[in-house]
Parts: C-alpha cells; sequence; structure tokens
C-alpha cells in the first residue's frame, strides 16, 4: 500500500533530523519532571529519602536486573502485575532473597505460588507504584494500597528460562530457538560449546532451509512467559502464525519462519530480509525447563 | 552509562549491554511501541525484541546515534506487528488516522510501486524535511516517525 511505503520512508529520515527531533521532547519531560522531583524531594523531607534511595537502589544496581530467589531458583521481575491474586495462587511465605535495583521491595513480601505454573511467582508489593501506567487505570481503593499510600499489586516473577527462552513444542517434543539457547546460563562453558557445535551445524538465523524440508503447520502463540505445551505452540508473540518447518531426515532441529533488518555501513538504507530462525531439540542436557 | 560506552558492549558481546540499552531507552522505545500498538503487552514485546535486533546489529553496524538506531528497530517492529495483528482492518490507536493522513499526501492517480522506488522516496522525503524551518520539521516526524498523538504534539510544543 502507498501509504506505507511513505510510513516507512519516513522512518528513514536523516538521523539528524531524528535526533533533533527527540531532544525538543526530551527537554520538555525532563524540564517538568524536574519540577515535579523537586516538590516531593522538599515535601517528603530528603534526608529519608536519600537514605533508602541508597540503600535499597544504588547498592543493589551494579548486580543487574531484580530478581528473588525461592527454593534455590531464581526468578526475574517480568513488568507484569495483577490487581487481584490470580486463580490457583496460593500463598507460599515471604521472599527473603532478592537481588538487583529495587530490591529492598520485595524482600520481606508474600509470595504466591501455583503448582500447576511452576515458572511463575507473584509477589505482593508496591513495586509498580512508580509505573502507574502498568499498574492500571483504575483508581485503587483503600485496600490495595500500603500505610504510605502506595499501590500494592501481585507482580509476577519468572523463571528465568520460561522468561527469556524461545520455544515450540512440536510432535510431542521441545525445541528451544538458537537465539535463546545460553538464555539464563550465560557462564556455562560447557553448554557454549555445545552451542558453537550447533551454530557451526544448523545456524541462528537462515536466509535457506534444506530443500526435504516440509510444513509442519503454523505456530500459534500458547503464553507469554512459560514453556508450550500444545503443539506447535509458541511462547514468543513475534512467532505467533509463523510457518514451521521440520526436516523428514533430522528431528534435532525445526525452522520457524522470520523477517529482521540489517543496517551494515554499505546498505544505504535497512534491508528488510525474510529467513528462518533455528530451533534446536530441548534436551536434558542444556537443563530441565519449568513449564 | 553513554552511548559510545554502550555501543562498546555490543561490540565486546558484553550482555551488560541490553541492561544498560534497557535501562537508558526502555521508556523511549516503549513509548514508540505503545503509540503505534495501544497495548501494553505487545509493545513490551516490541521492545524486548529490540535489545535482540540491536545484538544481532551490532557488529558490525555502529551507529552514530543510539537512540535513533534503537528507536527506528522498534519503530519497524511494532509496525509489523501492528500489520501481523490488523492486517486490512483498522485497530485502534493513532497509527491508522496516520496511514489515512500520509495516504492523502499521494495522489490518487500515480502508483508509487511503479513510479517511485523506495530509495528515491526516502531522498524526496530528505529534501523536503531538511527544506523545513526546524519547528514544522520536528512537528512532522513526531507525527509520521513516532506516532505521536496530536494533543500530546502541542503539549511538547514551545
Amino acid at each position: 500500500m502507498k501509504e506505507e511505503k511513505l510510513f516507512h520512508s519516513v522512518g528513514s529520515a536523516d538521523e539528524k533530523l531524528l535526533a533533533k527531533s527527540e531532544k525538543k521532547v526530551k527537554v520538555h519531560w525532563v524540564k517538568w519532571c524536574s519540577i515535579a522531583a523537586g516538590i516531593i524531594l522538599i515535601a517528603c523531607a530528603a534526608s529519608y529519602l536519600l537514605g533508602n534511595y541508597m540503600n535499597s537502589n544504588v547498592e543493589n544496581i551494579a548486580n543487574g536486573p531484580l530478581h528473588i530467589t525461592v527454593n534455590s531458583v531464581n526468578y526475574n521481575f517480568s513488568w507484569h502485575s495483577e490487581q487481584e491474586c490470580p486463580d490457583e495462587f496460593e500463598y507460599a511465605g515471604t521472599i527473603n532473597s532478592a537481588i538487583g535495583g529495587a530490591s529492598s521491595m520485595v524482600l520481606n513480601c508474600k509470595y504466591y505460588v501455583n503448582a500447576e505454573i511452576p515458572s511463575w511467582i507473584y509477589v505482593y508489593t508496591n513495586l509498580m507504584s512508580g509505573f502507574p501506567e502498568l499498574v492500571g487505570n483504575d483508581v485503587p481503593d483503600s485496600t490495595t494500597t500500603n500505610a504510605n499510600g502506595k499501590v500494592m499489586t501481585y507482580v509476577r516473577f519468572v523463571a528465568a528460562e520460561a522468561l527469556y527462552k524461545r520455544c515450540i513444542f512440536y510432535n510431542g517434543q521441545l525445541y528451544q530457538s538458537m537465539w535463546s539457547y545460553m538464555a539464563g546460563k550465560e557462564n556455562d562453558d560447557s553448554l557454549l560449546t555445545d552451542f558453537k557445535d550447533l551454530e557451526s551445524r544448523y545456524g541462528t538465523q537462515i536466509e535457506k532451509i534444506p530443500e526435504d524440508c516440509v510444513l509442519a503447520g503454523n505456530a500459534h502463540l500458547e503464553e507469554l512467559a512459560r514453556i508450550p505445551q500444545t503443539e506447535l505452540g509458541v511462547n514468543f508473540a513475534v512467532y505467533d502464525k509463523a510457518a514451521v518447518y521440520a526436516d523428514p531426515n533430522d528431528s534435532q532441529v525445526l525452522y520457524v519462519s522470520a523477517s529482521w533488518y540489517t543496517a551494515t555501513d554499505e546498505e544505504k538504507v535497512s534491508t528488510l530480509h525474510n529467513g528462518y530462525d533455528v530451533f534446536v531439540l530441548y534436551t536434558q542436557k542444556n537443563s530441565n525447563p519449568i513449564a | 552509562m553513554e552511548d559510545s560506552n554502550i555501543i562498546e558492549l555490543y561490540w565486546e558481546r558484553n550482555d551488560d549491554a541490553i541492561s544498560e540499552s534497557a535501562k537508558r531507552y526502555g521508556r523511549y522505545c516503549k513509548k514508540i511501541a505503545n503509540n503505534i500498538l495501544h497495548s501494553r503487552e505487545d509493545a513490551d514485546e516490541c521492545v524486548n525484541d529490540t535489545w535482540l535486533g540491536a545484538w544481532k546489529a551490532i557488529p558490525p553496524h555502529r551507529p552514530d546515534n543510539l537512540s535513533t538506531f534503537l528507536g527506528k528497530i522498534t519503530r519497524n517492529l511494532s509496525y509489523n506487528k501492528f500489520k501481523s495483528m490488523y492486517a486490512d482492518k483498522r485497530g485502534g490507536g493513532e497509527i491508522p488516522v496516520v496511514l489515512d493522513e500520509l495516504y492523502e499526501c499521494i495522489p490518487s492517480s500515480s502508483s508509487v510501486e511503479d513510479e517511485v522506488e523506495m530509495a528515491e522516496l526516502e531522498t524526496i522525503i530528505n529534501q523536503f524535511l531538511h527544506s523545513l524551518p526546524e519547528l514544522p520539521c520536528n512537528v512532522f516526524l513526531w507525527r509520521y516517525c513516532f506516532v505521536e498523538s496530536i494533543s500530546e504534539i502541542a503539549r511538547g510544543m514551545p
């Protein structure tokens, strides 16, 4: 469609012009937020706030993204929250191990689990108070705010593998994307060796698949941040409705259609590529995925 | 962390590149994605894919302006997602209005596919933008590149 071509072309406008237009928006945003922040600091007794800020944020920022540990499993902050405790999640204790930015906001908070979904934990916390647009537009009643007027919600923490692993379920087996092969196990040298071996054999993202490959069907998004369990189910929206190809000569690999952009120095504009993301069998060796 | 340092992290294949990008430009990219998709979950997905896209592109690419580079990836991903969700139907939000406004810019008798290559179209657009004073140029980009609503554009004007 012609308007789409124009829309795409506008996106490739001169970077200097784009940078200038971004700066103007940021300046206004920063100006008003600075004024608001100054008023809040004066009104709330700066020393108490600064003390909390130093203890909860600065010393933990170096430890990376926020995650909790429950029963020796790490669960990462997923940005998802609910106003009510989701069905079939039951109280299981309080968080006693949290690392990363804002960890103090989840320590000693109640957490809830569901045996059917072991990769998720909900923590009852005011963590999302700083992001009202993510909490929801409803004005919270008194039962959902704590003594300091912060909005309390049930924030979902997800096991790293379920959050970062791109998976597809096919023919009774689970396959994982080469892109997320090392997710959650970046320091595992043995796994890295396997990854490099698979990468040299199949690649990670390719434009042409083996000729014998047959269409297995189209993927469907089962649920985000969970390992899929239904035929051709995927857990990343980018693969929803993607064509899936199987190699009858090699059950270790699947190919899922994908598109991506490149913008190398040699390319005048960004280039769209249509090809396939490579998925390999999720074996015992590269971990037991938490469903 | 400065842009140049973040880009170096990408070149070193250091995972911190992703977290630093998210820290510095997470909100910015989410704003772009949300402007197009009007869905928190979909916007989050596109922003996460932005980091993956940047990881794939750098190296060999070394962007001069990281925010613009990431913003473009987010914009492309968000628009592709919008298209796959709505096909020929018009979903909610600003994108259908923006596309309708752009439709009016092309004479009805001409066929862009037949007459103008993408690269030539971009050249023409850049010539047009460079011919504008700063404010109208910014307004055009806020509307048709970043898909800001008219009320938000009005709020951001001096």
